[in-house]
């Protein structure tokens, strides 16, 4: 009897965290299961050494370039956010959440701004490529060539991620300060 | 061939004697049963496969949940960047999930251990955790959430559990042992081909199949799902099969009688939970070997990171670089494992102790190997290096496993593998921190070489368990054999001494203070223990009480081994013990003393109070002290409070230690009278007395000991004759003022 009910107990646990363990799925449909080859990058070339100013560079096929606000949101239009170092905003979420936890900027209605948004290592493009002017160091990483990640995904014409698709390149630059 | 032991109708110390006979004929013969023979003349795996009717299925099968184990963290460990990025979770929060994953793999074999502990299960819970973690691979591919990611992760540890706890015991427990080191070492190399195999098949999904870190989760728990249904076949062959059951036959067949196995394990696994991982700690061997444990913790655990920053920074190795460095890093360890195997068996054939000396050996060679491909400026040599060190340290779990195992009985070899899994978590979370700090001040390569110094350390306290370990080993069969003897006694209607203690070393720290003692008191009896102050006879009371656990030998009650029960235990198996100085709480009154007392008779109070009745019939002066703080009373009255506890408890035994120190003989006269009507009413009384006069007044049966050593054992007046023995507890006692 105290057998079963603890094997009632396991079952209901395991259940319990199947649920949890997708909690916020709305569709099957929104996971990706395969690898999105839409975007490739064209330079710099993977963990190749380079120096800032940085131009990253990259084609991308059966998505149209728009502007934020210039049509209707579909997933298949709208621009480009790249983070640098950083993980991404969660999918379906504005650039909003970068802002978030900042009382400052949340009680701002201009914020993020650009500037907002390249202070905490995010850039938004319409086109294919995007100019990073300077990369931090990587804080307590005291190699002298240090590895970054530039990772870009997709907005709709609301400023929304789309999907679960995100692209990630690897390049390595000299430490700017000294240790 | 079998010793014969001469058949007897025995009763009392002849019982005694006979056990004692009975274990030192067989233990040769039982070394030889546990595979240890001192020779190398191994047969064939097959061979003995085929010679007990041994299966290669229990291998398969365990080999095959082991590498479905591992997918999920190789899954994991691979593609943390791009989970991060789908689900826009940072790493530092993922890996903050990952430590509580190790927490959960860390703790997890404990309950594996306790689940197993009184009934044979652990195949079933082989494959329950199996299909639980394949389920839980598969559910790994639809989370959308950091707590849908820690739920994952947390299950996954925790069914990860039965890996550590119960496989190689299983193993242990299929197979002979003259093929158990190749046999673990077989089932090691499938578990290290799984760390080959799992990020080989994650890459092959990612990259040339397409699939996303979802579909790969899915495509993974799905195979899982296969290859955990065709362990399904899987069965629990019983604890000790080939060794623990075969030492207990031998003593059956040492008397020529049929040995009556099943009805014996009830009380195999007496002893609790922490009992058995107290029990394991006092092992010497085991604390070695749990000590290497840690070390290698510190260099296992962190070294694939440390690895993969050092490929990645020194050597420019990408994602897909260090997949084939980490492949042919845990390859080599296959390699090995398959070669090593059979020399491990004759190594362990021929003395245990080889087989850890080995280790300690391979993990001086490993960690020299790793430190020295640090500074390697070369590519080839540096791959060379860091391959024959993934064969020294491949080596090291099955050895050091197989080691440990072989000298606790199978019933505690979950609780073994528990606390190796606590031991090296403990060292993984110390190299983590260390290696951590010397990799941010003198980059990975630093700490490659850094790894050598706790490697090195690590090897030779390894390397000093190889002595320790035939000692170990031949504990280990007494304990066994005593026991099944004692059975034996029991069901051809012999009896045996209500208490018997046998060769007992006990010590505090590093400082012994018993030496092979041995102790007996009969149902009923009374017995002095005498000699001066630090001969021992508290600590022995302490051992017998349960207070104390001794390094060596054994305590039966009852015919009970109750050598490392708690405390507590005993108490409530009528064992009860009145320490020396006082044993009152000084700040409770007489009443909450003797309630206090009455802990153990449970909730009934009207038992307690009619306890405490009969106190006060038997002690008038206490009922007249009774709201009175225990502190205020006189010396005598304290005792009085103290003696109390026998007459509400009625032990079997009571253990008195010092009663008459710093008493007037008119009080003495008192206590005395009491503890003779305690006596008189059954119960066996053991009284420590530095007073030979009183003590030898009571008793008829007198124990004397000296610096931790038994030196008589007989009459109390025989005893009296022995000046040679009496004069220093006269000598003390005219010193100190004694009434003698």
């Amino acid at each position: 009897m105290r057998s079963s009910a603890r094997w009632r107990r396991l079952a209901l646990l395991v259940a319990v965290a199947a649920a949890t363990s997708s909690c916020g799925l709305t569709h099957l449909s929104d996971l990706n299961f395969r690898v999105d080859d839409r975007l490739h990058f064209v330079s710099p070339k993977a963990r190749s050494v380079v120096h800032a100013p940085l131009t990253v560079a990259w084609t991308i096929h059966d998505f149209t370039l728009a502007a934020p606000g210039s049509a209707a949101p579909t997933k298949d239009a709208g621009y480009f956010a790249v983070f640098v170092d950083r993980a991404p905003i969660r999918p379906g979420e504005t650039l909003k959440a970068i802002g978030k936890g900042d009382l400052t900027c949340e009680n701002d209605p201009k914020c993020p701004d650009t500037t907002y948004l390249n202070d905490h290592r995010v850039y938004v493009t319409t086109t294919t490529q995007v100019r990073l002017p300077l990369i931090s160091d990587i804080v307590g990483d005291r190699e002298r060539l240090q590895m970054h990640s530039i990772t870009v995904v997709l907005l709709d014409t609301a400023g929304h991620r789309i999907g679960e698709s995100a692209w990630e390149l690897d390049v390595r630059m000299h430490r700017v300060s000294s240790v | 061939m079998t010793a014969t032991v001469p058949e007897t109708r025995l009763d009392g110390e002849e019982a005694v004697a006979d056990i004692e006979q009975t274990r030192e004929s067989l233990r040769d013969e039982a070394r030889a049963r546990l595979g240890v023979v001192g020779d190398e003349k191994t047969e064939r795996f097959r061979t003995v496969v085929r010679t007990y009717g041994l299966s290669y299925y229990p291998l398969i099968a365990l080999g095959l949940l082991s590498v479905t184990d591992t997918f999920q963290a190789y899954a994991f460990t691979v593609l943390t960047p791009e989970i991060s990025r789908t689900l826009g979770i940072s790493i530092a929060l993922i890996a903050a999930c990952f430590s509580l994953q190790q927490l959960a793999i860390s703790v997890a074999p404990l309950p594996m251990a306790a689940l197993t502990q009184r009934r044979a299960r652990r195949a079933l819970l082989c494959l329950a955790t199996g299909v639980a973690w394949s389920l839980i691979t598969l559910f790994s591919g639809l989370v959308t959430s950091i707590l849908g990611l820690l739920a994952v992760l947390m299950l996954d540890g925790l069914t990860t559990g039965s890996v550590t706890a119960l496989h190689t015991p299983l193993v242990m427990d299929s197979y002979h042992p003259s093929a158990r080191v190749r046999a673990v070492s077989l089932y090691n190399a499938m578990g290290t081909a799984g760390r080959v195999a799992s990020p080989a098949l994650v890459g092959i999904l990612a990259s040339y199949l397409g699939f996303t870190w979802r579909g790969v989760f899915i495509c993974l728990g799905l195979l899982a799902v296969l290859m955990t249904l065709s362990a399904m076949g899987l069965r629990d062959p019983g604890f000790g099969k080939w060794d623990t059951q075969q030492l207990r036959a031998s003593v059956h067949e040492a008397h020529g009688e049929e040995a009556h196995a099943d009805a014996l394990r009830e009380t195999d696994v007496a002893l609790g939970f922490w009992e058995i991982c107290r029990r394991l700690l006092l092992i010497p061997t085991n604390r070695r070997v749990f000590a290497g444990f840690a070390v290698v913790g510190i260099l296992i655990a962190p070294l694939n990171v440390f690895i993969s920053f050092f490929l990645d920074q020194r050597w420019n190795l990408g994602p897909a670089g260090r997949g084939v460095f980490f492949a042919f890093y845990a390859g080599c360890g296959v390699i090995a494992l398959l070669i090593y195997g059979g020399r491990g068996e004759k190594q362990f054939r021929s003395a245990p102790g080889r087989v850890l000396a080995a280790s300690g050996v391979l993990l001086a060679v490993g960690v020299l190997l790793i430190a020295t491909g640090g500074v390697m400026p070369w590519f080839a040599p540096m791959i060379t290096c860091f391959g024959l060190a993934g064969a020294a340290i491949g080596l090291l779990t099955p050895l050091l496993a197989v080691s440990l195992l072989s000298i606790i009985p199978a019933t505690m070899r979950p609780h073994a593998q528990a606390l190796i899994a606590i031991f090296s978590s403990v060292g993984g979370l110390s190299g983590a921190l260390l290696l951590g700090g010397i990799q941010s001040q003198y980059g990975a390569t630093g700490t490659m070489i850094a790894i050598a110094i706790p490697g090195v350390l690590g090897a030779l306290i390894i390397a000093s368990g190889g002595k320790l370990i035939g000692h170990d080993l031949d504990r280990m069969i007494d304990e066994v054999l005593e026991d099944e003897e004692i059975k034996r006694i029991h069901a051809g209607g012999g009896r045996l001494p209500m208490l018997s203690a046998r060769g007992l070393d006990f010590s505090y720290g590093q400082l012994q203070v018993l030496f092979d003692v041995d102790f007996t008191v009969d149902d009923g009896e009374m017995v002095a223990l005498l000699g001066v102050n630090g001969a021992g006879k508290s600590t022995l009371l302490k051992v017998i009480s349960g207070i104390g656990l001794p390094s060596k030998g054994s305590v039966r009650y009852r015919g009970q081994e109750i050598t490392y029960l708690d405390a507590e235990r005993r108490l409530r198996l009528g064992i009860t013990q009145i320490p020396g100085g006082r044993a009152v709480f000084g700040p409770m009154t007489v009443v909450e003393n003797l309630r206090s007392y009455g802990y153990t008779m449970g909730r009934d109070k009207g038992a307690v109070e009619r306890a405490i009745d009969t106190t006060f019939e038997a002690f008038p002066r206490l009922y007249e002290r009774r709201s009175s703080l225990a502190s205020t009373l006189s010396g005598g009255e304290q005792q009085m409070l103290g003696l109390s506890k026998a007459l509400m408890l009625r032990p079997r035994l009571l253990l008195i230690d010092e009663l008459s120190l710093g008493l007037a003989p008119v009080i003495v006269g008192q206590l005395l009278e009491m503890v003779r009507r305690i006596n008189a009413d059954g119960t066996a009384v053991v009284l420590v007395e530095q007073s030979v006069n009183i003590a030898l007044n009571l008793v008829e049966h007198a124990y004397f000991m000296e610096k931790g050593e038994m030196r008589f054992d007989g009459r109390a007046d025989e005893l009296l004759a022995r000046d040679d023995l009496l004069r220093a507890v006269f000598l003390q006692g005219a010193g100190a003022g004694a009434s003698l």
